[in-house]
């Protein structure tokens, strides 16, 4: 195996994960996310043999999810699922995880999740995802200003579900 | 208070914390919040929710999120992105196995499951607008129209439509409400042994659930591909009856009478607009949500059947955005025009350049750039503030829900947070006093004053004139009028 297929396959390894997880909040179907998962690290995989220079992989692979996810959904004519799937995991906590996370703040901050817009979730997951704003705006193609727009009226909108 | 610098806003606080501002910017705001109790309480706040969202984020969203359904593998990736062999016989080789593995791919089971799918349309219809519809059954011998969700006190006592009930209570189906996913599912789940298939057309889903339990033999669902809005259903039971449900069309609204001659009583209108307030107000709401009433080429028209959003310009991405806020609303008719060439009512008008940027400028030297920045977002917010306004007047407001009115004072109350916080900026900047502010349930009639203060306040700071101390002045004025 050469230098850059392990440099690859430690990426692959470190961030399959959180990639495949991203794409279930994108909307995209368990088996779909994980072969998308596995594209976005082939074309990690070109693009490095082509001699393209990565400033900053982690929030690469982010943006070709990103995009990889938007195709799938016009290509499906589906809308996005973020509010489904979240929807479903409550409706999990609820019911398997109850007694551990029946935490009255974390219930709230459910609850508002579900009131923001599909901009403000995908904001909030890259940003725990560890991403800065800059490379926020990259991967979902939207200026910083409206991340940092998105981020505030989220984290509002949270503060007052959590606090008030 | 400080007396150096002013309070930061949330923004400027939540940057700070993901370690978003300029060195220098930082260094300001944690003067700041070393002098200022108040903001650091904010601060800490700030901190403790981000420490609950990270770990909402971490030990709720992700665990929740069902695992990969294969186990990973490493693949070689140099064998993944290797071409086709070029050679005339590998290619012809390789022709026939694109071949096989194309047919194999055009026959393969469908890759979404009929539980993931019920799912997902399970919860399209929990959270979709409700809207009242109707359905058509039809048994062996009968047919007859329902409302497609009765309560448990409307149950049918007699007649076909009784018998019906029963059959489907009998097989565990519930019968109040029997053309959704979400009873297909009660049913589905109950079975101790099931088949399904889902296939998949442009037009449908349609899942069919066969099963050796039970007095229904067959079931099949069919749901719309768009929205997996459950649109029709078969049941075949084992006594050889078979039930099919239908969605009927929604009624259409009978077109409003004639305006009656004068003297003659008004007749009392049997029209019921199907497009309301409610509906533009979630219209309004989405494109507030992703930033899309601060100026952007957005017109935004009710009518009695419809709303028409035409938006003009803008990049596909943003287009693509807007679609998405706007996806599942009822009656939205978006059109994309290429260019921004119309006057659209609702939003602020192009800016001009300013002269403050230029250092040259005598008004406010030091502060050129900040006050443009503040006193263009004043005016943004203004304008959409004045635009609501002007869309739900108090007694548009007044014909809304509880949640709509809520959601409407939500979004007045961001405009007026957004031009108290430029105010500020400023005021600080022109050492002006405070204002009284304005207090939310008051924004309708308080929002075309605002909007010309703050219009007053960019063209003093825009103006070219030399009047340096009566530009000061006029500027002074028409900030104090801000909130």
């Amino acid at each position: 195996m050469d230098a850059l297929e392990q440099q690859v396959t430690r990426a692959f390894e470190d961030a399959r994960d959180d990639i495949y997880r991203y794409l279930l909040t994108l909307g995209l179907a368990p088996a779909h996310a994980q072969d998308a998962a596995q594209e976005v690290f082939l074309r990690l995989y070109l693009a490095l043999r082509k001699g393209e220079t990565i400033q900053n992989q982690r929030a690469w692979i982010f943006r070709v999810a990103h995009n990889l996810a938007a195709d799938w959904r016009a290509k499906e004519r589906l809308q996005p699922l973020d509010s489904d799937m979240l929807a479903l995991v409550r409706d999990r906590r609820q019911s398997a995880e109850a007694e551990l996370l029946e935490k009255e703040k974390m219930q709230r901050i459910a609850a508002a999740w579900q009131g923001l817009s599909p901009q403000q979730r995908e904001c909030l997951h890259l940003r725990a995802e560890g991403l800065k704003y800059r490379e926020i705006g990259e991967a979902l193609g939207i200026g910083i200003s409206s991340v940092r727009e998105f981020l505030v009226r989220a984290i509002t909108k949270l503060q007052k579900a959590a606090y008030e | 208070m400080s007396s150096l610098t002013p309070h930061p806003d949330p923004e400027t606080l939540l940057r700070l914390a993901d370690d978003d501002l300029s060195p220098a910017d930082a260094g300001c705001v944690r003067d700041h919040l070393a002098e200022c109790g108040a903001c650091r309480d904010r601060m800490d706040g700030l901190g403790g929710l981000l420490t609950d969202v990270h770990h909402f984020h971490q030990s709720v969203i992700k665990p929740g999120l069902p695992d990969p359904p294969r186990e990973w593998s490493n693949p070689r990736w140099s064998k993944l992105a290797r071409p086709f062999p070029t050679r005339r016989y590998l290619a012809a080789a390789a022709a026939v196995l694109a071949a096989a593995v194309l047919l194999r791919w055009i026959e393969r089971p469908a890759q979404v499951s009929a539980a993931e799918l019920l799912q997902r349309a399970e919860i399209r219809e929990q959270t979709a607008a409700p809207a009242p519809r109707r359905i058509r059954i039809r048994s062996k011998n009968r047919s007859w129209t329902r409302a497609a969700r009765l309560d448990h006190a409307e149950r049918p006592r007699n007649g076909d439509a009784a018998a019906v009930a029963r059959m489907l209570e009998d097989a565990g189906y519930p019968w109040e409400d029997p053309l959704t996913a979400a009873s297909f599912a009660v049913w589905r789940d109950r079975l101790p042994g099931k088949h399904d298939d889902v296939r998949k057309s442009d037009e449908a889903f349609v899942v069919t659930t066969s099963t050796s339990a039970g007095a229904i033999e067959v079931a099949s669902l069919t749901l719309r591909a768009t929205d997996l809005h459950a649109v029709s259903a078969t049941l075949r039971f084992r006594s050889d009856e078979t039930l099919e449900m239908s969605e009927l069309p929604a009624e259409t609204p009978q077109p409003a009478p004639p305006n009656p001659p004068d003297g003659a009583p008004p007749s009392v209108s049997r029209t019921i607009p199907r497009i309301g307030a409610s509906e533009e107000l979630r219209v309004i709401v989405a494109l507030h949500d992703i930033g899309a009433d601060l100026g952007d080429p957005i017109e935004v028209k009710r009518n009695e059947e419809s709303i028409d959003v035409t938006v003009a310009g803008l990049s596909a991405a943003r287009r693509e955005q807007i679609r998405s806020a706007l996806d599942g609303i009822p009656g939205v008719r978006i059109a994309f025009e290429r260019e921004a060439g119309r006057h659209f009512g609702n939003t602020s008008p192009p800016r001009s350049v300013s002269p403050v940027t230029n250092p040259a400028n005598p008004l406010v030297p030091d502060m050129g750039d900040v006050l443009i920045d503040a006193s263009d977002r004043a005016v943004e917010h203004a304008h959409a503030l004045a635009a609501l306004a002007r869309r739900f007047s108090r007694a548009v407001e007044a014909s809304l829900d509880n949640t709509g009115r809520a959601e409407l004072q939500r979004i007045a109350a961001d405009h007026l947070n957004a031009i108290s916080a430029a105010a500020h900026q400023l005021r600080v900047a022109l050492k002006t006093t405070a204002s009284p502010g304005v207090n939310v349930p008051d924004w309708q009639e308080a929002a075309e004053g605002i909007l010309q203060a703050a219009m007053d306040a960019d063209q003093e700071l825009n103006s070219a004139a030399s009047d340096v101390e009566g530009r000061l002045a006029r500027l002074r004025a028409a900030v104090a009028r801000l909130p």
